[in-house]
């Protein structure tokens, strides 16, 4: 039983970090029809500038910070540079672009920060554990992972439901023209939004590079996990990417903790723990077959005829 | 599609697009192929042999790179998995290879039976996951695609009795018939033949019946549906046989490098053969052993000058997607592409 809810804890933490990325992601699809493959590497230049802030200065509040900006100013730069024109292309323009960025991405850490791996530390405050339930110590860092994830989704709820600038990026994902139309800058306000997303992921890619390595190509497989959420939640939907998060991070993590064992019963255990893990890694894309199989739009998508 | 001049009603209509002559495309793939298989001479002559073992690699990923733009292409299916397809076929001969070495049942080093094995292989997933990808139509294929080579990935290093995650050197190549492939230049003509047989297949399917219906759901899947093709059959066929000739490409790269290793099926290798097929020009089949050509031997040369090669790769593909989105092939061929 201690077992079970330290786990869901895990699962939780491995979805937030997860809905953090996907987020961003999905925001920036639904606004602006673009597909981003580069969306991972600024999680990885989040935690990169983090690693090199935290190193000099030895602050994690610092680390943080800088890993934010640094994530949110390498998006506006995607943005202005090469996303922008891409706004109107199709998708294997939009698929070949980006995928350049992440080329360029990888290769660019590499030549800033050199080839060896880096960390983050956690920030002193956080260390150690509290106890959850009577017998269950859990690290108190894992929770505020859970907290900050909470907290960030508030935040952009609030703002795209709450605010002016949020109605516009409401308004911006129905009718581009029509939004302009009306007065409101929309090249700002796609570049405020690719911004925010990118800030989000960096956010991302700092609070999760203490349990992580800091080297490139770290956030290509959170991309590829975000797509597999954003493909399980729907496409657009924040609502979607929130559930879809939680499945995909509770799922992988029951599975690497039950299934090694689950299999172990079945064949003898020498080779159970490795065709355990193999299939805890394919668990989360099994998620997603069974959500293509039945429902192909998403849970959340829209309907749509083709 | 921008580039189609729209007709009355607003829809594009390939009644006004630019015609080229129907021998043109015809003369430029038999000339790239030609200049393919004298390479080996000519980088000979100019005092570049090191090149050789580059130029089978390029006739290799160029030939996966003609069967994915059948899809891509003419289907307008973008897979950004098909690298998996190609170590797909790797695994299926690799391991044959391997299990022969170390005298465990289930081997052969014989091309004639592990190669077309490894295109079944290949064949097979590609329908599996076909079905499942075809669900979905535009960017979530995309994202399926790219989600299933990930998943592949992930158990392609698992496979520990195979090297995990670090791979297993080969000992030797496969056999063809009696021949042996140890030698380079016999290796690379025998890639180079079945390159050019590949070109063929797919120039006949793309002039079939078969291939105008995958063509026409590209353009207007609604519109071949209510003239009565099961157009959702068609796609399904048209991606596993790509899936099933990148899986011979794998067959052959494993031999190549003789070294059996889960990169092959690293995401980042779909993507290089979407930039391959875009570099030389999508949709005109040949273009992809050009993208090929281009790509490695750029990467080649750029080697000796700089070890971000990739940096530069990168910033190079952003300006040919907004600039010149034809490729080489398209500038070559002087015409719209697609047609």
């Amino acid at each position: 039983m201690e077992l079970f809810l330290e786990q869901t804890l895990n699962g939780l933490q491995a979805g937030f970090t997860l809905l953090m990325i996907s987020a961003g992601l999905t925001l920036i699809f639904g606004m602006m029809g673009v597909l981003n493959l580069a969306h991972g590497s600024l999680f990885m230049v989040g935690a990169f500038v983090a690693a090199d802030v935290g190193a000099r200065t030895g602050r994690f509040e610092l680390a943080l910070l800088a890993g934010v900006l640094g994530a949110a100013l390498a998006g506006v730069l995607m943005e202005v540079l090469v996303i922008r024109f891409l706004y109107r292309r199709d998708h294997l323009d939009q698929v070949l672009a980006t995928f350049a960025l992440v080329l360029i991405a990888n290769q660019g850490v590499q030549m800033v920060w050199g080839i060896r791996p880096r960390t983050v530390s956690r920030p002193g405050w956080l260390e150690g554990s509290l106890t959850v339930l009577p017998g269950l110590q859990y690290p108190i860092y894992r929770l505020a992972i859970i907290g900050a994830g909470i907290v960030a989704l508030l935040v952009l709820w609030l703002l795209i439901e709450k605010t002016r600038v949020g109605m516009w990026i409401r308004a911006g994902n129905t009718n581009r023209e029509l939004l302009g139309a009306l007065g409101v800058n929309v090249t700002v306000l796609y570049t405020v939004v690719f911004a925010m997303g990118a800030g989000l992921a960096g956010f991302a890619g700092v609070v999760a590079a203490p349990y992580l390595t800091v080297e490139s190509g770290m956030g290509d497989n959170f991309l590829i996990l975000s797509f597999v959420v954003i493909v399980i939640g729907g496409i657009g939907s924040i609502k979607g990417a929130v559930v879809a998060s939680l499945i995909v991070g509770l799922a992988e993590t029951y599975a690497h903790t039950y299934l090694p064992g689950l299999i172990g019963e079945l064949t003898d255990p020498s080779s159970a723990a490795a065709i355990g893990s193999s299939l805890a890694s394919a668990s989360i894309f099994l998620v997603m077959v069974v959500v293509l199989l039945v429902r192909p739009q998403g849970l959340y998508g829209a309907t749509t005829t083709t | 599609m921008s580039r189609i001049a729209p007709g009355r009603d607003g829809i594009p209509d390939e009644t006004h697009v630019e015609r080229t002559t129907w021998w043109r495309p015809l003369l430029i793939t038999v000339l790239v192929l030609v200049l393919v298989g004298i390479a080996p001479f000519l980088v000979d002559a100019v005092g570049l042999g090191y090149l050789q073992r580059s130029l089978t690699r390029v006739v290799i990923l160029g030939l996966a790179a003609v069967a994915l733009d059948f899809i891509v292409g003419y289907g307008g299916l973008v897979s950004l998995g098909h690298a998996m397809f190609l170590a797909l076929g790797s695994y299926t001969t690799g391991v044959l290879l391997v299990h022969l070495s170390r005298g465990e049942g289930l081997a052969t080093g014989q091309a004639l039976i592990a190669w077309p094995l490894s295109m079944l292989v290949g064949a097979l997933f590609g329908l599996g996951f076909g079905v499942l990808a075809l669900r979905t139509r535009g960017v979530y294929f995309i994202m399926v695609t790219l989600a299933f080579n990930q998943m592949m990935f992930f158990l392609f290093n698992t496979l520990e009795p195979y090297g995990g995650d670090d791979g297993v050197r080969l000992p030797e190549r496969s056999r063809l018939g009696p021949l042996s492939l140890e030698a380079d230049l016999t290796f690379f003509y025998v890639c180079f033949t079945l390159l050019v047989l590949t070109v063929i297949v797919f120039n006949i399917l793309i002039r079939s019946p078969f291939g105008w219906v995958v063509r026409g759901a590209r353009d207007n899947e609604l519109r071949m549906k209510a003239i009565g093709a099961r157009t959702p059959r068609y796609q399904l066929a048209a991606f596993a046989i790509s899936a099933s000739f990148a899986s011979l490409a794998g067959a052959l790269a494993v031999n190549e490098s003789q070294f059996l290793s889960p990169d092959i099926s690293h995401w980042t290798q779909s993507g290089e053969l979407l930039v391959m097929i875009i570099v030389g020009g999508m949709g005109s089949l040949i273009g992809g052993v050009i993208g090929a050509g281009v790509l490695l031997v750029l990467e080649e040369l750029a080697i000796d000058f700089t070890n971000n090669w990739q940096f530069f790769v990168g910033i190079g593909l952003i300006l040919i997607v907004l600039v010149a989105r034809r490729g080489v092939a398209g500038l070559l061929l002087g015409r719209h592409r697609n047609v």
